[in-house]
């Protein structure tokens, strides 16, 4: 009897070592496709700075009152990348941002965000051929939620791995976000010796915004809503904190200060929502979903690229975190320390 | 604050002292050289003085439509019957009588409409503690964020774009 139970269970080990080497040796067609997509993605988030070209970039998103639209010029020449004109001009290069007006910008330097999460542990990634978008050749990456749902398609020229189209789609798949380029025109390699542009000069620096940890009363948690992780922790201003949250495909800064939100300041034309018992005001911009609410005397600007649906899980996040901290204890401790910040 | 050296005092109370002109020579001194040297203090310095900017440009309130009529009209009764009626030759004695109860009355009608200014300007200016995010720069700040861990373009393409939201 023992010796047939051992026989078995060599069997079944056998059986599990080879499956197991299987799995191993010939990953799933599904893991394979979110691979190729992650590096897609990867290879577009670098593009802009290693292809010379110039472009016109549109903008369009849904309000109550309709499709609005804005064209931005943008170009990238040695490196640096120039997006938009004017006052409304940011050039980046490498980890530096510049924004402002020309020749009095401000400048933001930082390490980045920590590691970011990769696109595939939350998003069902799927790659396919796609659509022309300015007369390239594309491959679309399709991200779909746990529900089979597609929430975003991004569109990348086959030959340069530029992102030339990024859509955002509700659960209902209607687009709520599309950033997409109109025209683009590459540009020659710049001739042998030709000096590399310069870069704007800056009347004021951040370089020092990053924080190792938000000050004793600012709610933080670590993880929020769906799949939301927290990457980055930053300082905006006087008593204002930015918390940086990435699902690897898209980001949510969620800006925390002391104080009650004046309601009657925010524009009409809002969407007034209730969500865990606390009031939420959203509006849809050209830089996504704009949200407001305010609970513990403090105050929540969140900012995201995400379907707006996947904003609201944060304030249920936020808003259990508030819950379960010593309030009074942290707005002491707050009051006593914010200057000792990083 | 005059002249104590800033290792362990707020950034924020130095810099407001050193816009103010209060520092003394050497204090002074010593937050030009913290300016020059901190890209935080002369950061500090900025929102220091936005702030101070931001408190001047409050509006003057102005009182309800008939406020001060009604402030004298309870006013009245502190000197009613004072005022004798047809006096036709003016006497001195009497005059200087009166005068130190009219005197008292225009003081305490400009003292209540002075005490009930200041109510009417806590009451209807806005509270120190109300917040009106300043959603521009907050999305610039994203997108600035963003475009760091994913494709700057699109990342990008907002700054500036988002106006609607009062600052």
């Amino acid at each position: 009897m023992s010796r047939r139970v051992s026989r078995i269970g060599v069997v079944q080990l056998a059986l599990f070592v080879s499956l197991g080497g299987a799995v191993l040796l010939f990953p799933a067609p599904h893991a394979e496709a979110n691979d190729n997509a992650a590096a897609l993605l990867a290879r577009a988030r670098t593009a802009a700075s290693t292809h010379d070209f110039v472009g016109v970039v549109r903008i369009r998103w849904h309000t109550p009152k309709g499709t609005q639209v804005a064209d931005v010029p943008v170009s990238s020449d040695q490196g640096l990348v120039e997006v938009g004109l004017g006052s409304e001009k940011v050039v980046g290069h490498g980890l530096d941002r510049w924004a402002g007006a020309d020749g009095a910008a401000t400048l933001w330097h930082d390490a980045g965000p920590d590691q970011l999460p990769k696109p595939g542990t939350k998003w069902d990634l799927s790659t396919t051929a796609g659509p022309a978008v300015v007369g390239r050749p594309t491959t679309v990456v399709v991200a779909r939620d746990h529900d089979g749902n597609v929430r975003a398609r991004l569109y990348v020229d086959q030959s340069t791995g530029l992102l030339l189209r990024r859509e955002v789609l509700d659960r209902h798949g209607h687009a709520v976000h599309d950033v997409s380029f109109v025209a683009l025109s590459a540009v020659d390699n710049p001739a042998p010796g030709q000096a590399p542009p310069t870069t704007p000069r800056a009347h004021r620096e951040r370089t020092h915004d990053q924080l190792a940890h938000v000050p004793s009363g600012i709610t933080a948690p670590s993880a929020a809503g769906d799949g939301f992780r927290l990457v980055g922790r930053y300082r905006q201003g006087a008593g204002v904190v930015q918390l940086f949250y990435s699902d690897g495909l898209f980001n949510v800064s969620v800006f925390e200060q002391r104080g009650e939100l004046d309601w009657e300041a925010l524009p009409v034309g809002g969407t007034d929502t209730t969500v865990s018992d606390h009031r939420t005001l959203s509006y849809e911009t050209a830089a996504g979903t704009v949200m407001f609410w305010n609970f513990d005397g403090a105050v929540y600007t969140c900012i995201s690229d995400a379907p707006p649906d996947a904003v609201t899980g944060l304030v249920t996040t936020f808003a259990d975190a508030s819950d379960h901290s010593d309030a009074i204890h942290d707005v002491i401790k707050f009051v006593l320390g914010p200057f000792s910040w990083g | 604050m005059t002249g104590r050296p800033f290792g362990s005092e707020l950034p924020e109370d130095a810099l407001s002292a050193y816009l103010d002109g209060e520092l003394t020579a050497d204090a002074r001194a010593e937050v030009e050289a913290r300016l020059a040297g901190s890209a935080e203090w002369r950061s500090i310095l900025d929102e220091v003085r936005a702030a101070r900017a931001a408190l001047r440009a409050l509006p003057v309130v102005d009182p309800p439509a008939g406020f001060f009529e009604r402030l004298l009209a309870e006013a009245e009764p502190v000197d009613a019957g004072v005022e004798p009626a047809g006096v036709g030759v003016a006497d001195i004695e009497q005059a200087r009588a009166r005068r130190s109860p009219r005197r008292a009355r225009w003081v305490a009608a400009l003292g209540g409409a002075a005490a009930a200014a200041v109510v009417a300007a806590v009451l209807v200016a806005p509270r120190a503690d109300r917040v009106r995010p300043s959603v521009a720069s907050l999305t610039d700040a994203h997108a600035v964020r963003s475009s760091t861990g994913e494709d700057s373009v699109s990342s990008l393409a907002a700054v500036g774009k988002v106006t609607g939201f009062r600052k």
